[in-house]
């Protein structure tokens, strides 16, 4: 089977794939080489979910636009409010603190918090938008 | 029940929400906090209102906006995070939060930070986006 044939789901498997490989690797690289990869990922995952974005017919695209729109706002929702709560209950970020500790010693806790933040925001809405769309398809079969 | 225009409904939420922002990032701490929560909370209600009001050209505008724009702005967030974690960059940031929400510990305030600077970049994808579609339309 040639690239030119295979459905929009391939073409999202392929998008996610360098991504996916890059993590069991992420604690043995060097850092620099991390962030060169993950932006090479990036890219790679923006030109291989276009391509399946073209081959989605009508339903489908309302869907992802759909799940995005709901799903992904709601989890940002959820993930602001979130990290109110870490503030205001006692010792609710010591889970965070001890996994940030356990996960790298040689970077900065604050620099590392960071990055926990921006990704944790990522995921929370990566979660968001897919439950949105198996509702979305859920309502519709 | 008030017959409000969706712009009407969106600038209602749009004010209310920063005017919020503002006094919550001033009154800081848990009160702060309270009232930031207060903003959400106005921004999501008064942005549905806004959303039943509009037409579907209008939806349409927004969907495409969010689900481009916003993806965008992810994507460009994230690649741009090299540049974000330099500590001259951060560090300032980090203390900054950390003076508003009188945060003891040193995570919670990069860790609000992180899940805003994503937020943010959404936003600003959103609005580039929002802003070429009416003008691609016209």
């Amino acid at each position: 089977m040639t690239l030119r044939k295979l459905p929009p789901w391939a073409f999202t498997l392929i998008s996610l794939g360098p991504a996916l490989a890059l993590l069991p690797f992420v604690k043995i690289v060097p850092s620099e080489a991390v962030l060169f990869l993950s932006v090479i990922a990036i890219i790679w995952s923006v030109a291989f979910s276009c391509l399946s974005w073209r081959r989605l017919d009508e339903p489908s695209r309302a869907a992802h636009v759909s799940a995005w729109l709901w799903g992904g706002s709601s989890a940002l929702f959820a993930i602001l409010i979130a990290v109110g709560v870490m503030r205001v209950v006692p010792g609710a970020s010591q889970p965070l603190l001890d996994f940030i500790d356990a996960f790298s010693k040689k970077h900065p806790v604050g620099e590392t918090g960071f990055v926990f933040g921006v990704l944790a925001a990522a995921l929370l809405q990566s979660i968001g938008y897919f439950t949105a769309w198996l509702i979305w398809w859920g309502k519709r079969r | 029940m008030i017959r409000l225009s969706a712009r009407s409904w969106r600038i209602i939420a749009a004010l209310g929400f920063w005017v919020l922002i503002i006094a919550a990032w001033t009154v800081g701490g848990s009160t702060g906090l309270a009232i930031a929560y207060a903003a959400g909370a106005w921004l999501a209600a008064f942005s549905l209102q806004a959303w039943r009001r509009q037409d579907e050209f209008e939806k349409s505008a927004q969907k495409f906006s969010w689900m481009f724009g916003g993806l965008f702005g992810l994507l460009i967030s994230l690649a741009l995070l090299p540049a974000a974690t330099q500590p001259g960059v951060i560090s300032p940031l980090i203390g900054w939060v950390a003076d508003a929400l009188g945060s003891p510990d040193p995570v919670t305030p990069a860790f609000v930070l992180g899940a805003i600077y994503i937020a943010l970049g959404q936003l600003v994808g959103f609005s580039v986006c929002w802003v070429g579609w009416h003008i691609s339309k016209r």
